[in-house]
């Protein structure tokens, strides 16, 4: 316990050599201070780690309670009507004495729903099938540069996404999809440039699917072989055994990873805001498939864009507003995905949001 | 390819009849290596149609291999690789044309621990069924499942919650589960990986009992680490050390009066 | 029949799988192709400079130091806390109903938009009491600071990164062999003892790993930049920032990033030199693929270590 030569053990050394019995004693000291000592550590860690749980809290306290004012101006009016670049100008210009706090952000939130959903719907089928190649058909040669490959992906910061986007996805848009007729007819609703619902929707399932890749494959590759062996033993067919076994198995673990894909694209700000346009436009379905060719804006993007808003109190307040439906909605999502998977772990690579 | 094959083969195709020597299935100087590490080394042997065939030996000594060679279950192992012919009524099921699905039908297997799907008792039975022939009648589906767990002798136990969890059985219900969904599927062939090891005594009875009863109308390969067992139920013993089949007889022959020396060091306890 | 069915499902797979490595190869291609004739020495080397020439926009000198300063920062900030908060999930936490709360906390704040962490370190770093973080805004009727600098953006970095950092750790701490803390223990060595002298080696590589990852993250991040650090090219604090007096006066002023310039010169941003953007993002995918490299050749050497 006393290492030799120590001066703790000189002393010892020293008080037994005066006829006394003070090493027992010494230890039992050493011992209660020790123990004061490891209880002290552990209190210190216990505090850190209240401290990280407590954070979520502690941002959920200030996001909402920021954004309280203009909930309670409008009401209901908030998430039903749209309006928003106006009556954001309007509350930036307003002169201090009256400011204006009329918003509504209907084309944000259903701008996000669209790009969210537009996404999950390319990304799910492409990523369920790339989980199950990688675990289970690819030549063992390939495995690992694809699994490294998925890990790549998921660590592309986003405003790379956002930069392709911008310079390949939206000119081929522009080029291939939107006519000059097409342009004029629309003059009036919108500017059809290839910033659109479109191209957010595309990279943003280039950017969530890794992540799904990820989580599902995990999924996949935890069914106990047991199963698999089994219904092969039966002359089950690979393909089947793949279909009616494993993926049943798998299913909480590939159904969390689809929520936190979809958590991840609700929060995407930087990539979208370069790809859509940057306009609170509710593309509508009225118009047919023009709809998809629409410039939008998603609740995230619209804090990037209005950052510069912040000064003034009403849209600061009208900025939160929009950073607590996000925020509700993405710990909806996480608790939603611990429940189906039962925590599962998180994975995804050195990414950026 | 769907159900004509397997009815038509699972049924009239006993292999007696065209091979003098009875013999359902013919290994013949099998050798395999997991990597650059051999297995098995140069194992030939017959088994033999409609009776037990015990394989023994101390752990590691590639018995379980030589199992799941029987239905080219060690496909699934990628640095596996197997030289000699495997013949199941006279056809070379490692042959290219080969369909290993098919053999696979042909040839059921029983795992080690008792693996029943996630899914109900029923589901669990009927899953290779349905997988088989995708149209069938929901009837016959009901009448095949009750005929295995029948068979299996599980049926008076589990027949008020067929749709209770395949899971939630005790451990010597869900083996003979397993045994039932085997049996559903009509396979020829059935083996057993130590079906036993992870059962209490009372469980592991009635499974041999199962066993005695299936060889009647199956042919039953079964590894096994219990000698008693072994000499319980089986018709032909063949003992396996270090990869090589060290003998191969009759049960009774090669336990009371063994050819070779590992055999009876073997058989007295001495090692293993 | 039967293999013509499954035909479309094996074939779906492998066009999935392909196009994934494709995509990949396609983004960093594509960034090669663009950005590599504008990298050299000087556009290493030079602050950016505001201009409608692209020719005169200068470099990416200042955002390329922001981003070392600011993932170090944030990583000083982050890695303390997730380790303390690890060591005490994986050593101490007993499994009672009151610690699965704190996990779930923690899990939920891996699932917060960037964004919202962005918007919630403004909120609290404008509050004067704080001001000390950040310059001072005059000449504003209520007094407020101004909640931007590599200080507060670092701050909430950490925060951003801190459950992934500490999950990380806490799971290399678990894969540490229960034998060698029975080893330890049999010893008599008390239990932080152990943990500091026996499991946190043992976990080394696991916990750079964490940190890596981290860094990545931080590295990558954009909406944390742009509302904390704001959209100033180079740095605004006093010159020559590295004269030692000038050190602290620099983190608490603002800066940009390789992310923020790229959102800046892109056509998004106000800027327009999208070559110098590419440039830059080529830059930083260089770094993120370097980030990468580390965390599988470790990945690979925790992996030997185990076999």
């Amino acid at each position: 316990m006393v290492p030799e030569g120590s001066p703790a053990q000189t002393a010892v050394a020293g008080k037994l050599a005066a006829g006394k019995e003070p090493a027992f004693q010494t230890v039992v000291v050493s011992a209660r201070r020790r123990s004061i000592k490891e209880a002290g550590i552990e209190k210190a860690l216990f505090a850190f780690t209240i401290l990280s749980s407590i954070l979520i809290f502690l941002i959920m306290f200030f996001v909402i309670s920021k954004a309280i004012p203009v909930l309670q101006a409008n009401g209901f009016s908030f998430v039903f009507s749209g309006g928003w670049d106006e009556h954001f100008v309007n509350a930036w210009l307003a002169p201090a004495g009256e400011p204006s706090w009329r918003f509504g952000a209907l084309p944000l939130i259903a701008g996000t729903l669209y790009t969210t959903a537009g996404a999950l719907l390319i990304a799910l089928p492409f990523g369920l099938g790339c989980a199950i190649f990688l675990t289970e058909l690819c030549p063992a040669r390939l495995r690992k540069p694809l699994e490294s490959t998925v890990r790549l992906l998921a660590a592309i910061p986003s405003v790379i996404y956002g930069l392709v986007g911008l310079l390949v996805v939206v000119p081929l848009i522009a080029d291939q999809l939107i006519s000059n007729e097409l342009a004029l007819q629309m003059i009036n609703v919108c500017a059809l440039d290839g910033t659109s619902l479109l191209a957010g929707m595309i990279v943003l399932s280039m950017m969530i699917v890794p992540i799904f890749i990820a989580l599902a494959a995990d999924a996949l590759a935890a069914v106990p072989r047991r199963y698999k062996e089994a219904s092969l033993a039966l002359g089950v067919s690979h393909w089947r055994t793949i279909v009616k076994v494993m993926l049943p198995v798998a299913r909480n673990g590939i159904l969390a990873g689809a929520i936190l894909a979809a958590g991840r694209a609700i929060g995407e700000a930087i990539a979208l805001s370069m790809v859509t346009g940057s306009v609170a436009n509710l593309p509508s379905v009225r118009h047919g498939l023009v709809f998809f060719l629409e410039p939008m804006r998603t609740l995230a993007s619209t804090i990037i864009d209005n950052a510069e808003g912040m000064s003034v109190a009403t849209c600061e307040a009208a900025l939160f507003a929009c950073a607590s439906f996000l925020l509700v909605a993405c710990i909806i999502l996480s608790l939603f995905a611990r429940l189906a998977a039962g925590g599962i772990q998180r994975k995804g690579g050195a990414a950026g949001g | 390819m769907q159900q004509t094959g397997i009815t038509g083969a699972g049924r009239n195709a006993t292999g007696i009849g065209n091979n003098p020597n009875n013999s359902k299935i013919m290994v013949q100087d099998i050798s395999s290596w997991y990597g650059a590490q051999p297995v098995l080394k140069e194992v030939s042997m017959p088994i033999h149609a409609k009776s037990i065939t015990g394989l023994i030996g101390p752990s590691g000594c590639g018995k379980s291999t030589f199992l799941r060679c029987l239905n080219r279950l060690n496909d699934l192992v990628r640095s596996f690789r197997l030289q000699g012919t495997i013949t199941l009524d006279g056809e070379d099921i490692y042959h290219p044309d080969a369909d290993v699905v098919l053999v696979r039908r042909k040839v059921g297997m029983v795992f080690q621990h008792p693996n029943p799907f996630p899914m109900s008792v029923f589901d669990n039975v009927a899953f290779g069924v349905r997988e088989h022939n995708r149209q069938i009648k929901k009837r016959e589906l009901e009448e095949i499942v009750v005929e295995s767990l029948q068979k299996a002798n599980l049926w008076e136990e589990v027949k008020d919650k067929l749709q209770a969890s395949g899971l939630s059985l005790s451990g010597g219900q869900q083996q003979r589960l397993c045994i039932a969904r085997v049996l559903a599927v009509m396979p020829e062939v059935i083996l057993l990986d130590e079906p036993c090891s992870s059962l209490d005594p009372v469980s592991t009875a009635k499974i041999e009992e199962l066993l005695l009863q299936l060889k009647n109308s199956y042919t039953v390969v079964v590894v096994t680490h219990n000698l008693g067992q072994a000499r319980r139920i089986s018709d032909y013993l063949g003992f396996f050390l270090d990869g090589r089949l060290v003998e191969y007889g009759a049960a009774a022959e090669v336990i009371t009066n063994p050819r070779e020396k590992a055999t009876e060091d073997y058989l007295a306890g001495n090692f293993g | 029949m039967a293999k013509k069915r499954h035909f479309a499902g094996y074939a779906a797979c492998w066009v999935s799988g392909v196009l994934t490595l494709l995509v990949c190869l396609a983004i960093i291609i594509f960034l090669v192709l663009k950005g590599a004739h504008v990298l050299n020495w000087r556009f290493l080397t030079e602050d950016p400079r505001p201009s409608l020439n692209e020719a005169l926009t200068g470099g990416i000198l200042a955002p390329l130091i922001g981003t070392v300063f600011l993932t170090t920062l944030g990583i000083c900030f982050a890695l303390p806390w997730a380790l303390a908060t690890a060591i005490y999930l994986a050593e101490y936490a007993e499994d009672t109903p009151w610690v699965k709360t704190l996990r779930t906390g923690i899990d939920v704040l891996a699932g917060v938009p960037t964004i919202v962490f962005a918007i919630f370190g403004l909120a609290i770093f404008t509050h004067p009491g704080l001001a000390f973080f950040s310059t001072m805004v005059e000449g504003v009727e209520n007094a407020r600071a101004f909640g931007r600098s590599f200080l507060v953006a670092a701050f909430t970095m950490a925060m951003m990164v801190l459950p992934f950092v500490a999950k990380s750790i806490e799971e290399a701490i678990r894969a540490v062999p229960v034998t060698y803390k029975e080893a330890a223990f049999a010893l008599g060595i008390s239990k932080w003892r152990t943990i500091r002298m026996v499991i946190l080696p043992a976990a080394a590589a696991g916990i750079i790993t964490g940190v890596v990852l981290g860094i990545g993250r931080i590295a990558g991040d954009t909406a944390i930049v742009w509302l904390c650090l704001g959209g100033s090219m180079t740095l605004t604090g006093p010159q020559p920032w590295w004269e030692p007096q000038n050190w602290l006066a620099t983190l608490q002023n603002t800066g940009s990033t390789l992310t923020t310039y790229i959102f800046y010169s892109s056509p998004a941003g106000e800027g327009n030199s999208p070559n110098k953007a590419f440039g830059a993002g080529l830059v930083l995918i260089v770094i993120i693929l370097a980030l990468n490299a580390v965390v599988d050749y470790l990945g690979r050497f925790t992996r030997l270590k185990e076999e």
